[in-house]
């Protein structure tokens, strides 16, 4: 042992008997204050769920949602103090979640969401990143970022949303949906995509703030050509998913693939790194089953293992998998309420 | 009761820096750079005595103390296993699965499609080599014959499976997303989850059957010790784990256990605790993904490099 480990084992060594007894006693010690770790920033908000299965316990609720239910759900979600709330879809399946032009509208008990939502934010302060999709089938990503077709109905939808909507204070920026799978770098069509939606973006709303969210977050390599691709990427964020909920990374690994990302993203000196952190596990198989919050020990080993690198952690998501108890626009599944609570519990310890 | 303190203090450091100084810790990497090649996924050891290294870029074996690749260049290595007939198995991320006789020309496996990608692969004392999934259960090897286990067939608790650790009974054990099973083609199956046992999270990263057949479970909230009828939960809080986040465990020569977490590496000698991190030890990263025991030395693999413990 050399003379700096030494030290720092005595160190350590007298410092865990003066505190070893109070930690070890305590079995709720993860509620302490602990300002390493980020608090969640914000959330993706939908009001439909693509994929049927996976949205087993709010689908079937949210057409029945009233704008007072709307209204409140916004309200909710502020005070957890999250800030940034990310519109899944404007459109799914060939309607609309508000009174649009260009295709029918779903049949909601709320005659226009997007307004609704747009309005509480308005009041509780909560910036909205606005979809600018789905003009098409949601599955098929690759045709939504190529088909000129649908190109030329979503840059119309963007001319309509920001006409109708973009007033509103909350109307913080944009949201690219098409969700990019990154192996190994940024590719070309990604490039092309986004650059495209945000070259129309500042051209309606010139001061937006837009945001994409890639997943295949570990099969990135960290390397110049990825510093490159990120210098040639027109958008503002990058809240990269951490796929822990998906299964595709375990918890306690994901902090080591957005510390090559702080790097890279410093080295490229554009778009800032924020996390798409998933709060949800499957209730059976993955892609197969329903999406059910997950344990908050394992939410806050997450938020722990990520902190030191992104500015701010976003959750996919609230709706469907937190809920404050008693809520008047309650939607997901029973054991929201824990999550809700867990969290709460341990947001105020940092007071 | 001051002067009790001081004595005891005292005699903690002592112990302390006699325990670290009886151990002789060397550190290897692949790359002297932040490299992926340097985030380690498993450590093998071919019939000659001959060091391998899966990590996050490829495959390398170690000769002559150089690191050369072995093929599988720039694959996302997440298993890696040489069996006991010398076969090399990788599992790589979106690049299924492959395997070598000859540790230089590798195959990839077609019989087993559409495996999404393998997380694991280990094999019984048997010489069937069984393969974890990430959404495909559990499959195995054995006289050329592939045979698939879908949760139906063996109480998985779901089709991702994280961990298979083999007990000299025969018993195969499963860890999943839902809980573990064990399973013996003779006596049937069963799950244990949070539900129904004392567990104490349903995601199991790692296991290891002991020289005693126990079976120690490493899950994202504690370790679990069962003994087949009892259960032991070792955590942060009663036991002074550095975290409740258990990546790897291995049993060592004397049945000591070492498990690995992402905030260091922890020994059991069936007493006591002692947990090296790399803030008190020579310990390359303290993200401990895998952990192998060879001629009385731990091959600790981390997100960083590989510590290697040459214990007294």
């Amino acid at each position: 042992m050399d003379r700096r480990n030494f030290l720092k084992t005595c160190g350590l060594t007298s410092a865990s008997l003066l505190i070893g007894s109070d930690a070890f006693a305590n079995p709720f010690s993860e509620l302490k204050r602990t300002p390493q770790i980020k608090p969640i920033m914000g959330s993706w908000f939908e009001f439909t769920h693509g994929y049927a299965p996976e949205g087993k316990y709010w689908n079937s609720v949210l057409p029945q949602f009233t704008e007072a239910q709307w209204k409140a759900k916004v309200w909710e979600i502020s005070e957890t103090g999250m800030q940034y709330l990310v519109l899944m879809a404007v459109a799914n399946a060939g309607k609309t979640f508000y009174p649009s032009k260009l295709q029918p509208q779903y049949d909601y008990a709320c005659s226009d969401p997007l307004e609704t939502i747009l309005s509480a934010a308005d009041e509780c302060g909560i910036k909205f990143f606005v979809s600018n999709d789905f003009w098409g089938n949601w599955e098929d990503g690759n045709k939504l970022m190529t088909d000129s077709d649908v190109l030329k109905l979503r840059e119309t939808a963007m001319e309509e949303i920001a006409e109708k909507y973009s007033h509103h204070k909350s109307f913080y920026g944009w949201y690219y949906p098409n969700e990019s799978g990154l192996w190994n770098t940024i590719d070309e069509t990604t490039i092309n995509y986004v650059n495209r939606c945000n070259k129309v973006a500042k051209e309606l709303t010139p001061h937006s703030v837009n945001l994409v969210a890639p997943y295949g977050t570990k099969s990135i390599r960290l390397d110049d050509n990825y510093v490159r691709q990120l210098e040639r990427l027109d958008v503002d964020i990058i809240a990269y998913q951490d796929e822990i909920g998906v299964k595709k990374t375990k918890v306690g690994y994901a902090g080591k693939y957005y510390e090559g990302l702080y790097k890279a993203h410093a080295k490229a000196g554009r778009a800032r790194l924020w996390a798409d952190m998933e709060i949800f596990e499957f209730e059976y198989d993955v892609y197969k089953s329903a999406l059910i919050p997950a344990d908050f020990n394992r939410i806050l080993k997450q938020m722990e293992d990520i902190s030191p690198f992104v500015e701010n952690i976003l959750v996919y998501q609230y709706m469907g998998i937190m809920n404050k108890p008693g809520s008047s626009a309650f939607v997901g599944h029973p054991g929201s309420t824990k999550l809700y609570t867990d969290y709460m519990n341990w947001l105020k310890a940092q007071e | 009761m001051k002067t009790n303190r001081k004595i005891f203090l005292l005699l903690f450091l002592f112990i302390t820096v006699c325990s670290f100084s009886q151990n002789k810790w060397t550190t290897l990497r692949i790359s002297d750079t932040f490299s992926p090649k340097n985030d380690i996924s498993a450590i093998q050891f071919d019939k000659a005595g001959n060091m391998w290294a899966g990590t996050w870029c490829g495959l390398y074996k170690m000769i002559d103390g150089k690191w050369e690749s072995a093929g599988n260049q720039n694959a996302y290595i997440q298993a890696f296993y040489i069996d006991n007939q010398n076969a090399k198995w990788v599992g790589a991320w979106g690049g299924g699965l492959s395997k070598s006789d000859d540790g230089a020309s590798w195959t990839t496996i077609k019989d087993i499609q559409p495996a999404g990608a393998i997380n694991i692969v280990t094999a019984d004392r048997e010489g069937t080599v069984w393969f974890g999934d990430w959404n495909c259960g559990v499959l195995s090897l054995k006289n050329s014959k592939w045979t698939s286990y879908k949760p139906e067939q063996i109480s998985l608790g779901d089709n991702t499976v994280t961990s298979i650790a083999c007990d000299s009974k025969n018993n195969k054990w499963f860890g999943t997303y839902h809980g573990i099973t064990v399973y013996n083609e003779l006596t049937g199956s069963k799950l244990y989850n949070r539900e129904n046992s004392k567990l104490p999270a349903n995601d199991v990263y790692s296991l290891c059957a002991d020289s005693k057949n126990n079976i120690w479970i490493g899950t994202t909230n504690g370790l679990a010790w069962f003994t087949g009828k009892s259960w032991t939960i070792y955590k942060k809080e009663n036991a002074g784990l550095p975290s409740n986040l258990i990546l790897s465990i291995a049993e060592d020569q004397k049945g000591f256990i070492w498990v690995g977490t992402d905030k260091g590496v922890s020994l059991f000698n069936g007493k006591k605790w002692t947990t090296y991190t790399v803030e008190n030890s020579p310990l390359v990263d303290n993200r401990v993904q895998t952990i192998k025991v060879h001629q009385n030395k731990i091959f600790i693999g981390t997100g960083k490099g590989i510590s290697i413990v040459e214990c007294n």
